[in-house]
């Protein structure tokens, strides 16, 4: 209690001497080219950190986005890219086969182990009632991108290739 | 057999199983078989029939990492004959049903090139198919519809060595009394588009020499057999050669089939023409026209139309 009292007292002397008192306000007081002057350092200072700021937050982004495209059209594309890439692999790992380039590859005359190294294992392989084809591969599936049916389909006479249908890819 | 099956290693994707063969059940089991329907028409009233020729279901076994597998096929059919015996105006009906096993084996793969089976194995007579799907046209050569050769279906076991260009194949089953059967193949592929098969088979009650070749050549199969068949007291009870061309025309063929010799005791005659559809891969249809003479009868024309469904 005693404490409090003696600030309060401190507290209150400080403040009458500062309004009863103009030269210690004088003591405080600058002069306009002294205020000019620092508002002005402060302006540089604050451009300053506001270049520092930047310089780090661009250089960030440049880091984070230095492979990408950064106008808006191709940023969906990357985003497309990038979605048809994850969808390329999925299809890859479940559906070898479905590659257009792969299809264009085989020939007739090829053996069935030869297809199969080149489009991978058939989905089907069945008899065929045709009196010139011995067995058939069918290769099924459904496009991951948009859940389209897609089937392609071999057929074999005498151990080989003698009738190609790819699929529409 | 045109249907057997061809066993591919199975392999599963995420979205999509790797079959065996035509409806993978496992990955160790797989269903098979067809339907056939026919409807044939002989001369005269009284000899029209329609009928599910057959439906056969069959069931292979075929584990990927094992030597052994296992075959087992069962046919049934039924046959309706419209007998018009004049009393009512649809006729009567001779209903004829049955179901029997054809192909139920345990194969053991010793190698690459040699297997033995233990069943019931079909003989390896015969360039006419015992299965209509492997048919160029709806009958058999023989009279009547039936089949040259001297054995279908028999319990017993074979052992099949190949080379490659090379067949072999010797089965043992039981014959009458405590005699064996046999049947010995040779066969020859060394030619491409080539197929020569030569069978003898020693039975109690028969013996019977089958030769045939087929060859391919562009968009014809000619094929040529010739079939001996003595009985046990050394009588010739089948003498006689059958010649058959086919022309594939894309997903339409042609079948020209003409036999001759001696068969049963009598002179033999007979002739096909069968004009067929693929219709896709599971379907096929065809009509057929034919004629034959045995003896001193009277030529017997008889037509018919087939449709067949593989699954």
């Amino acid at each position: 209690m005693k404490k409090h009292t003696t600030y309060s007292t401190l507290l209150a002397l400080v403040c009458a001497s500062f309004f009863v008192s103009p030269a210690g306000l004088d003591a405080q007081q600058i002069s306009r080219d002294e205020f000019d002057s620092l508002a002005k350092r402060v302006e540089q200072l604050e451009a300053s950190v506001r270049m520092v700021k930047n310089t780090q937050i661009e250089g960030l982004a440049a880091e984070a986005v230095s492979a990408m495209p950064m106008d808006m059209a191709d940023k969906e594309s990357l985003i497309e890219s990038v979605v048809n890439t994850i969808q390329a692999k999925e299809e890859g790992a479940n559906f070898p086969w479905m590659d257009t380039a792969k299809w264009a590859s085989l020939r007739k005359g090829m053996s069935p182990e030869d297809v199969v190294a080149t489009i991978g294992i058939p989905t089907l392989n069945e008899p065929s009632m045709h009196k010139r084809v011995d067995f058939v591969y069918t290769y099924q599936g459904r496009r991951v991108a948009t859940a389209k049916k897609v089937e392609g389909i071999i057929r074999f006479y005498k151990g080989k290739v003698v009738e190609v249908e790819a699929p529409v890819l | 057999m045109k249907n057997k099956i061809t066993c591919l290693l199975a392999g599963a994707a995420l979205f999509g199983a790797t079959a065996n063969a035509e409806i993978p059940l496992t990955d160790e089991l797989s269903a098979y078989g067809y339907i056939d329907m026919a409807l044939t028409d002989g001369e005269g009233t009284g000899n029209t029939s329609t009928s599910v020729a057959e439906f056969e279901l069959g069931f292979a076994f075929t584990p990927a990492e094992s030597k052994w597998s296992a075959v087992a096929e069962l046919s049934f059919d039924s046959d309706t004959a419209n007998a018009d015996d004049g009393a009512s105006f649809v006729g009567t009906k001779d209903e004829d049903s049955s179901a029997e096993f054809e192909t139920v084996t345990i194969s053991y793969q010793y190698s690459d090139s040699l297997s033995f089976t233990f069943g019931n194995i079909l003989s390896y007579q015969g360039f006419e198919t015992f299965d209509a799907t492997g048919l160029y046209q709806y009958s058999y050569a023989g009279k009547g519809n039936t089949p040259l050769y001297s054995a279908g279906y028999a319990v017993g076991a074979s052992a099949d060595y190949t080379t490659g260009d090379f067949d072999f194949g010797v089965w043992v089953g039981e014959g009458e009394g405590a005699d064996e059967s046999f049947e010995y193949l040779v066969a020859y592929n060394g030619i491409e588009n080539l197929t020569v098969k030569v069978i003898y088979a020693d039975d109690p009650t028969y013996e019977t020499v089958n030769v045939w070749a087929a060859y391919d050549y562009g968009d014809f199969t000619f094929a040529v057999e010739t079939v001996e068949t003595d009985n046990a007291a050394g009588v010739s009870t089948t003498d006689i050669q059958t010649a058959l061309v086919y022309y594939a025309m894309g997903k339409a063929g042609i079948t020209v089939r003409f036999t001759d010799g001696d068969y049963e005791g009598e002179d033999f005659e007979k002739t096909t023409i069968s004009p067929s559809y693929s219709f896709s891969d599971n379907v096929f249809g065809l009509i057929e026209f034919s004629t034959e003479k045995s003896g001193n009868g009277p030529d017997e024309d008889t037509a018919a139309v087939e449709l067949i469904y593989s699954f």
